[in-house]
């Protein structure tokens, strides 16, 4: 590996940061799941170090999101503490076993979790599209702690092996299993994802897995983003941006099978 | 067991929660710019100030959920405080098993 980078590729690594950190903040999605593939596939680095810039990409995301959704409390902190306790079990437990796993079997995994959340978004963005902004969060109560404990620890552990938030389980989660409102648990898995990815990262960064030379100038890119995308989101129609992360998904996902398919991951 | 706070009570709470990551996020942010910057001309200096800017950002969900103990402890939540002290628990368990398995 070069002792340092070219400025073109500091501007590339800056603009996908930047370009992850505004999704992140149109569509409380994108963060891990793009940078990680992205920094493995086209910009030659070792799958393990990949994932160790996405976490920490998901700590910037969820750090500079959630101080503002905390603000305007929505977010549900007591929800979010009590399913983190599971999340970060899961995900210390994963980033540890990832380190034994071979780039390959972690490919594949990534592989299968870019699908899932490519079809994922199809659902959501088809079912968007006429909708109405939700204004105010109706009064709440959590059910169904159990569930919601269980898809955390899952949760968790796709974040400690693959270096993404973890929210395309745990919204739907809270949403759908605890009767959470949509937008309080968009801002509630934000809010999580950010001591999930600590505890996986952790595990890396100790480990020797988070590459401070790649991650600087994404991690930048991100905070930059996530307030230029914060500042647009009222000019944005979310359908538009979530068929867009279906397409950068589902072809990540092709570009990676393919080259798993010709041993060209290491 | 929870005493009953009035909303002004947990709006002031959250608001430390708020701050911190606020502070967490413009302090990594300032250094890893700055950082930045430094590597397109002084790459060692560059690294070395962009390393600390990454390590800021590692600390900011620690010192989230330091902030959240307060919280818990102006409204006498012993359940959350056990709660938060086993976030950390695992954290750093985390932390010791990345060293360990170098």
């Amino acid at each position: 590996m070069a002792a340092t980078l070219s400025l073109g590729v500091i501007i590339l690594l800056l603009g996908v940061g930047a370009g992850a950190g505004a999704f992140g903040a149109l569509a409380g999605v994108g963060g891990g799941a793009i940078i990680t593939p992205l920094l493995a596939l086209y910009f030659g680095l070792p799958i393990h170090e990949a994932i160790g810039v996405g976490l920490v990409a998901v700590i910037a995301t969820s750090t500079a999101s959630s101080s503002v959704h905390v603000e305007r409390h929505i977010v549900n902190v007591k929800l979010g503490m009590i399913l983190e306790s599971a999340t970060t079990s899961g995900a210390a437990i994963a980033a540890v076993i990832a380190g034994y796993l071979s780039a390959r079997w972690l490919a594949g995994i990534f592989i299968a979790f870019l699908a899932f959340s490519c079809y994922n978004m199809v659902k959501r963005a088809w079912g968007t599209r006429n909708e109405q902004h939700q204004v105010d969060i109706p009064p709440y109560t959590p059910q169904n702690y159990p569930a919601g404990l269980l898809a955390s620890v899952f949760a968790g552990a796709l974040s400690g092996l693959l270096g993404v938030g973890g929210g395309v389980i745990k919204v739907p989660a809270m949403y759908l299993f605890m009767k959470v409102p949509l937008r309080a648990a968009t801002a509630t898995s934000n809010f999580t994802i950010g001591v999930t990815a600590a505890a996986s990262a952790y595990v890396y960064y100790m480990r020797g897995d988070i590459n401070v030379m790649f991650a600087a100038p994404v991690v930048a890119g991100v905070f930059a983003g996530s307030l230029g995308g914060a500042r647009i989101a009222p000019k944005v129609r979310s359908t538009h941006i979530l068929w867009l992360f279906v397409f950068i998904t589902g072809y990540m996902a092709i570009q990676m099978a393919i080259k798993l398919a010709t041993g060209k991951i290491h | 067991m929870t005493r009953a706070l009035s909303n002004e009570e947990v709006r002031k709470s959250e608001h430390l929660i708020a701050s911190t990551l606020k502070a967490g996020a413009y302090l990594s942010f300032a250094l890893l710019v700055i950082g930045v910057g430094a590597m397109m001309t002084q790459p060692q200096s560059g690294l070395g100030i962009s390393r600390i800017g990454i390590i800021a950002l590692l600390a900011a969900p620690v010192l989230r959920i330091l902030a959240a103990i307060v919280m818990y402890v102006k409204e006498r939540d012993t359940k959350m405080i056990l709660v938060s002290l086993w976030i950390l628990a695992v954290i750093g368990l985390s932390a010791f098993a990345g060293i360990v398995t170098h």
